[in-house]
């Protein structure tokens, strides 16, 4: 009977060895090594009481002419990483701060920098509605669309996920959501935005819902 | 045994279906529907700089492409600039005109459309120099390239203006939005017979097709990786000259900047005969679109 017993633990223990074997041969094959580690945390100091949803990446589209090219792993965590700063410094420092990060512009190539922080900023951010007592964050995983050229070389990543704010105010509650599609491309070592487009829904205290919209491009 | 056997099995059914999946999702995003590697057009720069007003390589001040639809098919050679077609753009403004300029226009003592059997080049200089612009890019297109990249961005929605009814080129349309394959499109832009002004109407229908177009694939170029699927498509089937994909992504988000409802069309003026000169009204006209690629005063 033990040995019967130990039998069938070992052939249960196979059984679960092969299966999570099987899983995650699937799960990487299926993903295409698309699942990653959450994206750095936010670069403002949020109310302890908030919380936020770092950025994850979703499902990735490879467009190309060259008999192959992929999105690499630190690429993709790049443009992952450059888009949380985005969101944290667009959308989140206004709620912790009161306005928009200093380091915003930067994340914009000098193509859109000008309406980035000028005529589109108002889409662009949360920078109306001042800093909140306390805020829930969430976000929707990252669908990354690439293109490479003719020898795999990657020309741009474009990002497309939306984000959800609800959050609390002195004189009342309000709901944020954004529909956000970024399009980065290398600039040395970082990857930097050179087209947008967003749409944005605000519900702010004792107002109707406005919504306001941007579409840009370096031309 | 048996039973690692069938978990084997089991999981090696589940990665090669996996497989056969992915594959056929990856075909499905990069496959595109056309011979695949044919070059159906060619792009060339032909300013060194596109334009000297430029933040970061991106245009800002007026920018004139000419677009030729050049008439070598099978038994026809010399590739003659049958369909020329000269189009403004003004960034800041986000505006645009088209100016359809009729392949028997004389220059230089011959026709125009003289030029595309040199090279592209030559075709802009002809062009440009009738025009008094220069031109920065000229995209040219074959039979069976217009044919194909038509088949391949899944057909046109042409708003065709009359009853075409021509056994010369095959055009058989009724007025009204009509969706076109490719070569449905080639037999409406061919189509001069019916016409008591032949080739005036036809390349002013060109015109009308090439903005019909412009505002179909704007429509399927609402996302990243709509504009990222077509460039891909530009990627396999253009031969570039001068001009990298990012340029082409940089005046495809132009191209794709402009409302298609505002984009004048319009046939620069010439005179009856076998070589036809400029019109009255040349003149105002081309300096109206000189200035900033659009036209204010026509």
């Amino acid at each position: 009977m033990a040995g019967g017993r130990n039998s069938s633990s070992f052939s249960f223990f196979r059984r679960g060895t092969a299966l999570v074997i099987g899983l995650l041969f699937v799960a990487s094959c299926s993903s295409g090594g698309k699942k990653h580690a959450s994206a750095e945390g936010s670069t403002t100091a949020p109310n302890p009481k908030s919380t936020q949803q770092a950025l994850k990446a979703g499902t990735v589209w490879m467009e190309t002419w060259a008999p192959s090219a992929q999105l690499d792993k630190k690429t993709k965590q790049k443009v992952l990483d450059a888009a949380q700063k985005y969101v944290d410094r667009a959308y989140l420092a206004p709620l912790n701060t009161g306005d928009v990060d200093p380091l915003y512009d930067g994340l914009f190539n000098p193509q859109v920098r000008a309406a980035a922080t000028g005529a589109d900023r108002n889409a662009l951010t949360d920078a109306v509605t001042g800093k909140a007592s306390i805020y829930a964050q969430t976000a929707t995983p990252v669908q990354l669309s690439a293109l490479a050229d003719g020898t795999g070389n990657l020309l741009y990543v474009a990002t497309n996920f939306n984000v959800k704010v609800n959050a609390t105010f002195d004189v009342g509650k309000a709901n944020l959501a954004h529909n956000v599609e970024l399009t980065f491309a290398r600039d040395g070592k970082d990857w930097t935005i050179v087209a947008y487009r967003v749409r944005t829904s605000r519900k702010l205290p004792h107002a109707k819902t406005t919504t306001t919209t941007a579409k840009r491009s370096g031309s | 045994m048996r039973r690692v056997l069938r978990w084997l099995a089991a999981v090696v059914a589940v990665l090669v279906l996996s497989s056969v999946g992915l594959f056929a999702a990856w075909l499905h995003g990069t496959h595109l529907p056309l011979a695949q590697g044919a070059t159906y057009l060619r792009v060339t720069k032909i300013a060194p700089k596109a334009n000297a007003d430029e933040v970061a390589g991106a245009p800002t001040g007026p920018m004139f492409i000419l677009l030729v639809g050049n008439d070598s098919r099978p038994g026809v050679g010399g590739a003659r600039g049958d369909a020329l077609h000269v189009l403004g753009v003004n960034p800041k403004l986000h505006q645009a005109a088209m100016l359809d300029i009729p392949r028997d226009t004389c220059w230089a003592g011959d026709k125009i459309n003289v030029g595309n059997t040199h090279s592209p080049r030559a075709q802009a200089d002809a062009v440009g120099g009738l025009i008094g612009v220069p031109l920065a890019y000229v995209v040219d297109v074959d039979f069976a390239g217009f044919t194909a990249l038509v088949d391949g961005a899944g057909g046109v929605e042409v708003n065709v203006p009359y009853q075409m009814h021509d056994a010369d080129s095959g055009a058989y349309f009724s007025p009204g939005l009509t969706h076109m394959n490719g070569d449905a499109a080639l037999r409406f832009s061919r189509d001069r017979h019916d016409f008591p002004t032949s080739d005036l109407v036809r390349t002013n229908n060109q015109g009308r097709l090439i903005i019909d177009a412009m505002r179909g694939l704007q429509k399927k170029s609402q996302t990243a990786a709509g504009e990222f699927h077509l460039l891909a498509l530009l990627g396999q089937h253009a031969q570039l000259d001068g001009i990298g994909v990012g340029d082409l992504y940089r005046l495809g988000r132009l191209a794709f900047s402009l409302n298609p409802d505002q984009i004048k069309n319009y046939t620069i003026p010439v005179v009856n005969g076998s070589c036809l000169p400029l019109g009255g009204g040349a003149g105002s006209l081309f300096a109206d679109f000189r200035d900033d690629g659009v036209l204010e005063s026509h």
